[in-house]
């Protein structure tokens, strides 16, 4: 693991998206206190509407009269949030999924990789969309409908390492002393694929933080006042070109973040490439 | 022969075969009749060229592999025809050795931890008492105890394969089945652990049953041998007899192909490569490569016979091969 984590960090451009990653979770953290008003969350000051950047507020105002530095900083918090909570609701389905489908060859685990196909040769967005129509719609509806459609990614990647590992020798020796099966998938198949599933888990984040504000911005998410990134842009769409602070700077901190999961996600792919982890073995 | 501690009849293994929701794929027969009887205490060969299935017939023994026909005594007590799981329990005296300890540990996993996990397996589940068999039976096998904080990655060939037998060992069996023990070693590490193999079975009471396709190696160790040629056993009998008079074609072709350290000639090797097990010839399988062939040995299979006492061959025509005496190499 520290070798692999050596490798990370030598590569700057993973390096960065760690650092970019890890400056996100520290201001989600002490939002509250870094946000110079945080009662702009909910709050509104109609005489201050639309202001420019200045010293006073350095990312300007709102329609509405607030900070956006403010609200780009308490928004952080819930785009986390939103990201971790649906690719740990997406784990919990795609890992037992893919575990069970790859250990055994019948036609259960023909019906679930199949299941799996269909979802995924369906856009993503497109099902999030149609779910969060048929449900309420909401911040909750979203998380539900970006879990629902992404864990067969999770599923896919399990069910390739169960495969893999399930002909590897360490798996038949352990059956030959007589371990279970219960044992073998969770004691030792399951820890050897989640170095793959740590990488697919980085990547989504990226991918759900961007779809979440997505489905913010078309009307599916996050409903006002709160902070999102996502509902900000769509709410600056009527105030532009004049206002083109309102959108730019939280369009500005979706573009980072993903940006930053995506270059964690591809650095810790590049770590954990099986032909560079030969030390390991 | 004093009654045999594992036993095989018409044992029948067949691979492969899967039932899909759409698909079905037909299964080939790995092992196809084997009859076997391993005495308590002696070490077992079971040689013939890869893909002959004798890791199949290991498997099988142990229980793994599920047997698709016949019967495996073990110490007189029936055990097969149950699934793996409930067949690896019965025949837990019964333990397997890979071709490559050093693959068959986890690699995430620190020695020690994998040599508890089976203790834990088998119901010895305090730390303590783990500690104490893990230290001893890591003495057994000629390494030090400090091993147990070590990576698999960190060992060196000959270490993981003491690894591999300490981890059977400390589950206490009767019956050792080695897959090709010195394959990948060289020869000094490899006369090392031969010597092992043979303190053990003396210290623990072990039988072996000894896969190899080294030959030289097999006739140092083995006190029987069974040769198998595409999953059945076309030759046995006692090591000194087996290797100073080949009665079967392919034995004689398999001792001639050896190749000698003395600058002796080789042999002519065997013409072709086995056939595929999906088609497996008309009658005696070996023929299409047999050198004596006759069109009876394409028309009619041979059933083994006695050639001599303690020995059985599964030829037409071993009676009118030249009987040649090897000397001891």
């Amino acid at each position: 693991m520290s070798a692999a984590a050596t490798r990370l960090l030598r590569d700057p451009v993973s390096a960065l998206g760690l650092a970019i990653v890890l400056f996100a979770v520290f201001v989600a953290a002490f939002a509250p206190q870094l946000a110079p008003y945080p009662e702009d969350a909910y709050e509104s000051h109609l005489l201050q509407r639309l202001r420019p950047p200045s010293a006073e507020f350095p990312f300007g105002t709102d329609n509405l009269g607030r900070d956006i530095l403010s609200r780009v900083i308490l928004g952080t918090r819930s785009a986390l949030a939103v990201a971790l909570s649906v690719v740990v609701a997406a784990m919990a389905i795609g890992i037992p999924v893919g575990l069970f489908a790859g250990w055994r060859d019948n036609w259960v685990s023909d019906v679930l990789m199949r299941v799996t196909d269909v979802f995924l040769a369906v856009p993503q967005l497109i099902l999030a969309l149609a779910l969060g129509q048929l449900m309420r719609p909401g911040i909750e509806t979203a998380m539900v409908a970006l879990a629902l459609t992404y864990w067969p990614f999770f599923a896919r990647t399990v069910f390739a390492e169960t495969r893999r590992l399930r002909s590897a020798l360490f798996v038949d020796a352990l059956a030959g002393i007589g371990a279970r099966p219960s044992r073998i998938l969770l004691l030792h198949v399951l820890p050897n694929a989640l170095p793959a599933v740590l990488v697919r888990a980085t990547i989504g984040m990226g991918f759900t933080i961007l779809t979440a504000a997505i489905l913010g911005f078309l009307g599916v998410g996050a409903a006002p006042p709160s902070p999102d990134w996502g509902l900000a842009v769509a709410e600056a769409r009527q105030h532009l070109p004049e206002a083109w602070w309102f959108p730019t700077f939280p369009g500005l901190a979706i573009l980072l973040l993903v940006l930053g999961f995506n270059l964690l996600g591809d650095g810790l792919r590049d770590a954990a490439d099986p032909r560079l982890r030969r030390s390991r073995r | 022969m004093p009654e045999p501690i594992l036993a095989a009849r018409g044992l029948v293994v067949e691979l492969g075969g899967r039932r899909g929701l759409f698909r079905r794929a037909p299964a080939v027969r790995a092992v196809d009749g084997v009859d076997l009887a391993v005495a308590s205490g002696e070490t077992f060969g079971i040689v013939g060229e890869s893909g002959c299935g004798k890791t199949t017939l290991a498997r099988a023994l142990l229980g793994l592999q599920r047997e698709a026909a016949g019967e495996i005594v073990l110490e007189g007590r029936t055990v097969s025809g149950h699934h793996p799981l409930a067949a690896r329990r019965m025949r837990a005296a019964v333990q397997y050795v890979h071709q490559d300890p050093g693959a068959a540990l986890d690699p995430w996993w620190r020695v020690g931890r994998t040599l508890a996990e089976g203790l834990a397996i088998h119901g010895v589940t305090d730390r303590a008492e783990q500690e104490a068999r893990i230290a001893e039976t890591l003495a057994a096998v000629g390494l030090d105890a400090a091993m147990a904080q070590r990576y698999p990655h960190e060992l060196s060939g000959g270490q993981q394969r003491r690894i591999g037998l300490a981890r059977i060992l400390l589950l206490r069996p009767k019956v050792v089945i080695l897959d090709e023990p010195t394959a990948g070693l060289d020869l000094s590490v490899q006369a090392a652990v031969l010597r092992l193999l043979r303190e053990l079975r003396a210290r623990f009471g072990l039988t072996y049953v000894f896969i190899s396709h080294d030959l030289s190696v097999v006739r140092r160790v083995c006190d029987r041998v069974a040769v198998m040629y595409l999953g059945r056993i076309v030759e046995e009998g006692s090591a000194a007899t087996l290797f100073r008079e080949p009665r079967h074609p392919y034995t004689r072709a398999l001792l001639a192909a050896a190749p000698h350290l003395d600058g002796r000639d080789t042999g002519p090797s065997l013409p072709g490569d086995p056939p595929s097990l999906r088609a497996v010839p008309h009658g005696c399988r070996f023929h299409p490569r047999c050198s004596m062939a006759i069109p009876l040995c394409a028309a009619q299979d041979p059933a083994p016979e006695p050639a001599a006492p303690g020995h059985t061959v599964a030829c037409h025509r071993w009676r009118d091969a030249p009987t040649e005496h090897r000397d001891a190499a």
